[in-house]
């Protein structure tokens, strides 16, 4: 952790979470029944239910997933913003205003508004409940995240926070008030990045921030010279060289130890021309196995004798050798970068018999590297010929085109205006709040990347960190901002499982309908077990960068809805077997293409991940056809003899 | 200003929805002949668009880093170029689609 907690950002946030919390509870009293409960009584105006799907979608993926991904690694980052604002496109001229006009409370009505089968209702309630638990674990992740520098909480403790506080407001209110509460956020986090983003441009590049602790760099030698060079340099400043024993044997690290406070640094070795390398400092972070955690050899704390890890990210070099280039614009920012080179930082792992030693080195990076796709492991392979690699990248992407009109929290905000043409105004406005939102993003993350403030151990807080880098306000703003936004996301999903469970769900088990006081009642206990679901999830899975996870459940409600939303528009032969084969074949594949690949072996399972049964890890380049395969072959084999329509 | 909006919009519905406006009697049937063609354009040309970014980031991922504009790489003027896409075709639907029940305009 490189922050305190300061008396400020706390307040704000709990102003924030009170807000939030008496809007539920005032507009909470207006929904007694379902359709108050599950479609706000479908009378939310359109404008401010097309800001609250920028409030929905706009979640802690977006702002802090992107926002970290870019910082730490360029343009990739973005790559993920285009795909995410893509998806809208499909959601408005595909899928809007049918489902306006077919359904009623849920996702299963729209396509069962045709067949009236207890098989649709249970498989689209399941695939609901399934998409929306993958989709709730990066929210839950991102709202732990937040609150442990905030509020120097640890992650379970935030994640704990998050996940009553939001089964509070859905249990309490429903609808009308996740709805005002998401137009309430949607337009803060539009406005207060675009204040950010000004902020940033305005600032310009500076080849030393305020905040950054000066690395320090030696050489170039070569590599007789190197020993020679070191020893001067290490007997003028006491300290000792370590032997590279045990992990750090055949690394390209080499340690110093200051004689009088302990302090380990770890050096580099960067090879800049055939003979010649630098050493530049790096920063180190051990795990031992008694659980100790120590920061560059010291233990870990902000008092004498203790250390933490220096904060980062800067540029190195602008061009014509300037130290400040001073106010830019929203173009000669990208120009400026561009020419410029920036200080990226890298890690590596050591084990060894004491325990796990990660490195964080130094990897200066011509800016026009960064603002190329290619830089982050997950992209690198678009840039080799390894075709899996390309093949991968295609399916995230055809994941993400695909995944916005299959998400269920997005899918019933079509029923909370009164008409077809609501709806499409509504996700207008909608596609106009996020893409403007995105454009930000880019900013924000490059804004990071050099603002002198990342957390090395923390790609998620980029956003947050950054605005602590302008100033402490806006760091509360933001950071309040940012957990209101994991709130209003959660409880949009934790109402579109309770929606599931309770309109869809019980249904298929019951003859008669339930009563509309039933109906509500089953929904809330259902919010309760969703919600306490998604705290555990959210601590196993904190260790994952959120928009990552976001990708994951993008492919499964891509492969799983879209195919039975699509197939029942335009095709006249679809049967109700043929829907239930789709959404089951489309959601159980996708799973287990997730559950079996390299990335979850590596990073849930702590497998190697070329055990990994499937060749790439993002399923939908193959299920999503397969999805439509299976529902199209499952419709021609149960066609009716004869037509009922 | 409005007249001319209203001619064009007729000369739109006309070319590219194949049936007259919603009747709201059958719904599925409705919902098939009036899911636009004006939508569906749209879409492949979004669509268009989308896979041809996607493609040359694939297959020719060192055009991304070409300068057609001032110093600004393709990749981000491509980028930005999607999203501002959207926002007009997003923009240009909502003006030529028409509102079933006649209602006030925004």
């Amino acid at each position: 952790m490189t922050d305190q907690s300061s008396l400020l950002a706390i307040v704000l946030f709990f102003v924030f979470v009170g807000v939030t919390l008496g809007i539920s509870f005032f507009l909470g009293r207006q929904a007694k029944s379902p359709k108050g409960y599950f479609a706000a009584h479908g009378q939310i105006p359109w404008f401010v239910n097309g800001i609250a799907f920028a409030g929905d979608y706009l979640s802690a993926a977006s702002f802090l997933g992107i926002c970290g991904m870019i910082a730490f690694y360029g343009y990739d980052g973005f790559l993920y913003s285009i795909g995410y604002l893509a998806g809208w496109i499909v959601a408005l001229f595909v899928v809007a205003e049918p489902m306006k006009r077919l359904g009623k409370f849920t996702f299963a009505d729209a396509l069962d508004a045709r067949f009236n089968s207890r098989g649709i209702r249970l498989a689209a309630g399941i695939s609901t409940l399934a998409v929306s638990i993958f989709y709730l674990i990066p929210q839950m992740v991102g709202a732990g995240v937040l609150i442990r520098p905030l509020l120097d909480f640890p992650h379970e403790v935030g994640v704990l926070l998050v996940g009553v506080t939001v089964i509070l407001i859905v249990v309490t209110a429903g609808m009308v008030s996740t709805t005002w509460v998401q137009f309430l956020k949607g337009s803060l986090l539009v406005i207060f990045s675009a204040v950010l983003a000004v902020l940033i441009i305005q600032r310009g590049f500076n080849t030393e921030p305020e905040t950054s602790h000066r690395f320090a760099s030696l050489g170039p030698f070569s590599e007789a010279q190197l020993h020679a060079e070191l020893g001067k340099r290490i007997e003028l400043q006491n300290q000792t060289i370590l032997p590279a024993e045990g992990a750090w044997q055949d690394q390209p690290f080499i340690r110093t130890r200051d004689n009088v406070s302990g302090r380990i640094t770890v050096w580099s070795r960067d090879r800049v021309t055939a003979d010649k390398i630098m050493l530049r400092e790096g920063q180190m972070i051990s795990q031992q196995k008694d659980g100790q955690i120590l920061i560059s050899g010291l233990p870990k704390g902000k008092d004498p004798g203790e250390a933490l890890l220096y904060p980062v990210g800067r540029v190195s070099r602008l061009p014509g050798g300037e130290q400040k280039t001073g106010p830019l614009n929203p173009l000669s920012f990208f120009k400026a970068l561009e020419q410029s080179e920036v200080i990226l930082w890298r890690k590596k792992k050591l084990v060894d018999a004491t325990g796990m030693t990660t490195v964080y080195f130094q990897k200066p990076t011509p800016g026009s590297q960064v603002l190329r796709p290619g830089e982050h492991p997950r992209f690198q392979g678009i840039r080799s010929d390894d075709p899996l690699a390309k093949i991968d990248f295609l399916s995230l992407m055809l994941a993400l085109f695909c995944g916005t009109a299959s998400l269920p929290h997005i899918l019933i905000r079509y029923y909370t205006v009164k008409d077809v043409s609501a709806a499409r105004k509504s996700t207008i406005v909608g596609i106009a709040t996020i893409g403007f939102f995105y454009i930000l993003t880019l900013y924000l993350g490059l804004g990071a990347m050099t603002s002198g403030a990342l957390d090395l151990t923390d790609s998620n807080m980029a956003a947050p960190l950054l605005a602590k880098s302008i100033n402490q306000w806006l760091f509360a703003v933001i950071s309040a901002i940012a957990f209101t936004t994991v709130l209003g996301t959660v409880s949009g999903l934790i109402l579109a499982s309770a929606g599931a469970v309770s309109h869809d769900l019980v249904s298929c088990f019951r003859q008669e309908p339930l009563t509309d006081v039933a109906q509500v009642r089953v929904a809330k206990i259902a919010s309760c077990v969703v919600g306490a679901i998604a705290i555990v999830l959210g601590i196993v899975f904190q260790q994952m960068n959120v928009s990552y996870l976001v990708g994951w459940a993008f492919s499964v409600a891509a492969s799983a809805n879209l195919p039975a939303l699509v197939m029942l528009l335009f095709w006249k032969g679809v049967t109700h077997q043929g829907i239930v084969a789709g959404i089951l074949v489309g959601m159980i594949s996708s799973l287990t293409w997730i559950l079996l690949s390299g990335d979850t072996f590596e990073k849930v399972y702590g497998l190697d991940a070329s055990a990994a049964l499937v060749p790439f890890s993002q399923p939908g380049i193959v299920t999503i056809p397969l999805g439509f395969a299976s529902l199209v072959i499952v419709s021609l084999l149960t066609q009716p003899k004869t037509k009922t329509a | 200003m409005r007249r001319v909006y209203e001619k064009y919009q007729k000369i739109w519905t006309t070319r590219f929805f194949s049936a007259k406006p919603d009747t709201q009697s059958g719904v599925i049937l409705t919902m098939e002949r009036q899911h636009s063609r004006l939508g569906l354009l749209l879409f492949l040309i979004y669509l268009l668009l989308y896979g041809g970014f996607v493609l040359i980031n694939t297959f020719r991922p060192d055009w991304m880093q070409v300068q057609p504009l001032n110093g600004v790489n393709l990749a981000i003027v491509y980028g930005f170029g999607l999203i501002l896409a959207a926002f007009l075709l997003a923009l240009i639907y909502g003006l030529f689609s028409h509102d079933e029940p006649p209602e006030e305009s925004p």
